[in-house]
């Protein structure tokens, strides 16, 4: 083990307001989850009704996407969604067996936004000029932030949602059962 | 040379895996050393997790005083560590706090039956031989201080069982480097959790850090409380800095944060163990 301390610290301050990173694309994560697979989208159309429900049985309040659910043939679905923390915004794959249970969970863009407080000026303000940028490669390196434990509580909620997504509506279409 | 990262919801918080394979190794290959790496994690999460019904934790909080239970080695090497902590530590490390924690509302209130009475966690249980466990009074054991590091250490052990050259886990801040380069270590700022700062560089080695900022203010408003139990006041342990410990394992440094938390410093006979060192900033 070896450690070598940074002492010029007040210099590289980065901020993680704007940052991102993807992991998966959406072709590659449906590879990870069923390769080989046969995908076809699904339309579905939830009604109010079953959006209310879908609010109701997760407590996800943004509005479920009902563009990004894709059936696999003979091997169950498989849904893109997202939800919004109050520390970071999550976009994830969620495959799901033909029987309805999980397969996988996978996180396909990770963003760092401090939700109410970013779109507050005021509060962003107080930070202008204190921004360095780090001479080291972003994209590369900042995955390795040591932090108090940030609860993904709310990948749980969307996940419960999904799974509603599957009783409510897939449950039934013709690709589920085979 | 071919790197790969990939990050999963596991363990209640976002688990970060980073492989870089050998020259000449395939992309599935490095693929299948994290998806390998994400099974042990869900393999401890399942065993020590307080929150479900079936994991050794789970059947050793519902355990009346006397019965004896035999754990999965995974589970003695948690609880063995944990019991060289608390002596070490003079008490302050304690994983006999899950009744405070529900009291508190940071873990649910299920699975664990309130006694009147808690004992230190030196006391509470007994290790014996062949991965059994005496219980000697009603425990409510929350491993949530410290199998984070250990399922990282897992995680990490997996990664280079695949023959993989660097890499690194994080899971939720108790994060491991393993390979000859020096990785860069980002702090979270405690009092804007939005900035980092770079602390510095790791090569072959874990530090975990405990902070009270993602916890969230009690119902007195009070948002300096961390998830850290003080057992001799019986409260919860109030921060406003974040403390970040390096040592040999991931374990250690997870569970050594909360010791320096409570103590201001890690003692002397547990800084040698785990060749242990405070590096707050």
């Amino acid at each position: 083990m070896r450690w070598e301390p940074f002492f010029v610290a007040p210099l590289i301050v980065i901020s993680t307001a704007s940052w991102g990173k993807i992991y998966f694309s959406t072709e590659q994560a449906q590879q990870a989850l069923f390769s080989g697979g046969k995908f076809t989208l699904v339309n579905l159309a939830l009604t109010q009704d079953q959006h209310d429900t879908l609010r109701a049985r997760s407590g996800v309040y943004e509005p479920f996407q009902e563009n990004r659910v894709w059936a696999v043939e003979g091997k169950g679905f498989f849904v893109i969604d997202q939800v919004v923390g109050k520390h970071e915004m999550i976009t994830y794959a969620v495959g799901l067996n033909s029987d309805g249970s999980v397969k996988q969970v996978e996180i396909l863009e990770y963003r760092e936004t401090y939700g109410h407080e970013i779109r507050d000026a005021a509060w962003r303000k107080q930070f202008v000029g204190k921004t360095a940028m780090s001479p080291v490669k972003l994209n590369k390196d900042i995955a390795n932030i040591t932090g108090a434990t940030l609860s993904c509580k709310h990948v749980t909620d969307g996940v419960r949602r999904v799974l509603a997504v599957y009783d409510t509506s897939l449950k039934g279409l013709p690709n589920a059962a085979r | 040379m071919l790197h790969v990262e990939r990050m999963r919801p596991m363990l209640g918080t976002f688990v970060t895996i980073r492989a870089t394979g050998a020259v000449g190794s395939t992309p599935e290959a490095v693929s299948a050393a994290i998806e390998s790496a994400f099974r042990t994690i869900a393999r401890v999460d399942q065993l020590m997790s307080f929150h479900r019904y079936k994991s050794d934790i789970g059947r050793l909080n519902r355990a009346r005083p006397g019965a004896i239970y035999r754990v999965h080695g995974w589970t003695f090497h948690v609880l063995r560590e944990s019991l060289k902590l608390w002596k070490w530590s003079g008490g302050a490390f304690d994983c006999n706090v899950g009744a405070s924690l529900v009291k508190n509302g940071l873990l649910p209130k299920i699975n664990f039956v309130r006694s009147s009475q808690t004992l230190p966690y030196g006391q509470a249980i007994c290790l014996r031989s062949n991965h059994s466990i005496k219980i000697i009074s009603k425990v409510a054991l929350d491993l949530g201080g410290i199998a984070k590091g250990f399922a990282v250490d897992l995680a990490v052990r997996t990664l280079r069982s695949h023959h993989m050259e660097m890499g690194m886990v994080n899971a939720g801040g108790d994060l491991r480097a393993f390979g000859e380069e020096s990785q860069p270590i980002f702090l979270r700022c405690a009092v804007d959790p939005s900035q980092m700062r770079l602390i510095g560089a790791l090569t072959n080695g874990a530090i975990a850090t405990s902070g009270s900022y993602f916890v969230g203010p009690d119902m007195q408003g009070n948002s300096n409380l961390s998830a850290i139990v003080n057992v001799k006041k019986k409260k919860r342990h109030t921060m406003t800095n974040s403390i970040s410990v390096i040592a040999r394992n991931c374990l250690l440094a997870d569970g050594l944060t909360k010791v320096a938390a409570l103590r201001g410093r890690v003692p002397r006979r547990l800084t040698r163990y785990a060749k242990a060192s405070v590096v707050t900033p």
